[in-house]
């Protein structure tokens, strides 16, 4: 090997040192969480969203201050500005979004629209609650919950009784709901979108700025969005509704304030988010959105592991059970976390894979396991079916979670 | 065993992966697992930074799964994908020069392994800064090959050069990158 190919080697081995963070994970839930929902026939979930990233658009008009711009270009121009930088105009609102939404399954217009109401709190610079309930043609409906309080974000869904804190980097690149994307969001509006102001208009009584926006480049705005228009109030500039509009001219959502109350009295109270007792917290998603994904994973990897596996039916409570994967020793990994951090995780592989175990010996029906306490790690080993199955936990919870996963495995069948 | 051990990815057909993306979440995450380091460590090399490669990461995948149906399997999907990332480096940082820190690099070194590895940290931050300083072809014909881990064929596809003028470029990004490295000033 000469000096350039060593050279060679050694920049290849460097940039094979970088592997995506756990963190990047994240992406994956969420990219997997927007498939499930456009898949999983919960269409209601869909308007639960679009109403949400239309309420970014309200609240971004919300943060304007209230003269009125020379052109609609000038009030873009404003907006973007005001909104990275706050206001004080406008302290506090309180307010009832309707609206319905035609954006079906795989960007496609259905045939009949989702219905969506949403109750909204704001308190400047950026706290919200925004409480959202969507109704889809078949009667389904559903529910959830944005709290945001300036420091702390949570998406609650009180049906399902689970809550989901919104990492604040994944709420300002990511999430519709999030009311500090409003930066961002203005600034993609301005740089995909050109405005011409129409004639003004009223709105719950109250003067309105009309603006139509039309992409700059279809690409930009989506498939679908050939026009938007919006309904800007005059006072404070809030919008206070909005008409999406695809090529042929037909309607993909519209909504409007049917209450607004600016500068209301809204307690800190509101914005803020405790999980009360009951609650699991965790990934908010469809329920049973994710058990064809896990399944898939469990099938993929059971067909390419030399031994037996299993895969639990029952959970720990209080703690998201994670994605399968296995590790660079061929034995598959199933974590266990709460709030992202994983509190315990269950190994499965050949016997050889592990090291010598001692420890109590325990019988958990019919297995005979060993079960160990030492420097504040529990564990729990036993042999199933040829399968060595490894479980630990590093804050230890005390025997019986341990054991009620140990008796719940199953075999996973390969495809 | 450790619970910190690097996780792999199921080998499966790369084509069939992605057709499962466009049909099933379960598709997608398998593809995920399998090509998210090489577009970590492209967008990373790409922007320096590793939260904004985070999240640049995401919006790649998640353009990937809105676009998967339409994917003709004109080829490989890693090379489909690396060609995404490009776009979306390209809207998020269009204007603005990379550049990587000595704590970023510390950051993105695989956190599994152990601390004799710093230098390997700090000649990973030394050679993404000195890749924000070469010539914006060669620096990215560099990125495409050891980064994002593409063939020449793939390399010259995507920036719209032969197999020939790929390996050229690759091979030039090299050399300036070690008098860079050898002579930083």
């Amino acid at each position: 090997m000469n000096d350039e190919e060593r050279f060679e080697e050694r920049i290849r081995g460097i940039a094979a040192s970088v592997r995506a963070p756990a963190s990047a994970y994240a992406g994956l839930e969420r990219a997997a969480a927007t498939a499930s929902e456009r898949r999983a026939e919960r269409r209601w979930r869909v308007p639960v969203l679009s109403a949400a990233a239309l309420v970014v658009l309200a609240l971004i008009a919300s943060l304007v201050a209230g003269s009125v711009p020379a052109s609609a270009s000038d009030l873009l121009a404003r907006a973007e500005r005001v909104a990275t930088s706050g206001s004080t105009n406008l302290q506090s609102y309180r307010g009832t979004i309707k609206g319905e939404n035609w954006i079906g399954d795989g960007g496609t217009r259905a045939a009949a629209p989702v219905s969506y109401e949403q109750v909204i709190a704001f308190g400047a610079p950026n706290r919200v609650r925004i409480e959202t309930t969507a109704k889809e043609p078949g009667g389904g409906t559903g529910r959830q919950v944005l709290f945001f309080d300036g420091n702390a974000a949570w998406l609650y869904v009180p049906d399902a009784k689970v809550a989901q804190p919104i990492e604040p980097r994944m709420v300002l690149s990511q999430s519709p709901f999030a009311p500090s994307t409003l930066a961002g969001a203005i600034e993609g509006l301005s740089q995909a979108f050109e405005a011409r102001q129409l004639a003004d208009d009223t709105v719950l009584g109250r003067a309105a700025h009309v603006l139509e926006l039309g992409p700059k480049s279809p690409g930009k705005a989506g498939p679908m969005v050939a026009k938007i228009t919006t309904w800007l109030d005059a006072q404070t500039l809030v919008q206070l509704g909005a008409d999406v509009r695809d090529g042929q001219g037909q309607l993909l959502m519209t909504w409007r304030f049917v209450a607004f109350e600016p500068n209301a009295a809204v307690a800190a109270s509101n914005f803020s988010f405790t999980p009360p007792a009951g609650v699991r917290v965790g990934q908010v998603l469809p329920p049973g959105a994710s058990a064809p994904l896990r399944a898939q994973l469990w099938a993929e990897l059971a067909a390419q592991s030399p031994f037996p596996l299993f895969r639990p039916f029952c959970g720990i409570d209080g703690l998201d059970e994670g994605m399968p994967a296995r590790d660079e020793r061929g034995a598959v990994l199933l974590p266990f976390s709460a709030n992202g951090a994983p509190v315990v995780v269950m190994a499965q592989g050949p016997r050889a894979a592990f090291g010598e175990v001692s420890g109590e010996k325990v019988t958990i029906g019919d297995l005979i396991a060993t079960y160990r306490l030492a420097d504040g790690v529990q564990s729990l080993d036993f042999d199933r079916a040829g399968t060595h199955v490894h479980i630990r936990a590093p804050q230890p919870l005390g025997r019986e979670p341990l054991y009620h996963l140990a008796l719940s495995l199953v075999p996973v069948a390969k495809p | 065993m450790t619970e910190s051990a690097a996780i792999t990815v199921p080998a499966l057909d790369e084509a069939a992966q992605l057709r499962a993306a466009a049909r099933d979440p379960a598709g997608f995450a398998a593809l995920y697992r399998r090509f998210v380091d090489d577009i970590y460590r492209y967008l990373l090399a790409r922007c320096g930074d590793p939260s904004e490669a985070e999240d640049l990461v995401a919006d790649t995948f998640l353009a990937a799964l809105r676009a998967a149906p339409g994917y003709r399997g004109a080829g490989p999907v890693k090379a489909w994908l690396v060609g995404i990332a490009r776009r979306k480096a390209a809207d998020a940082y269009r204007g603005r020069r990379a550049h990587a820190t000595l704590e970023a690099a510390a950051a993105v070194a695989d956190p599994a392994r152990t601390d004799e590895l710093a230098l390997e940290r700090v000649e990973l931050a030394r050679v993404l800064e000195a890749t924000g300083h070469l010539g914006a072809d060669r620096a990215e014909a560099l990125r495409l090959r050891y980064f994002a881990g593409l063939e020449f064929t793939e390399i010259g596809r995507l920036m719209g050069r032969s197999e020939a003028a790929a390996k050229m470029l690759v091979h030039r990004a090299l050399s300036d990158l070690r008098v860079r490295l050898e002579d930083p000033r």
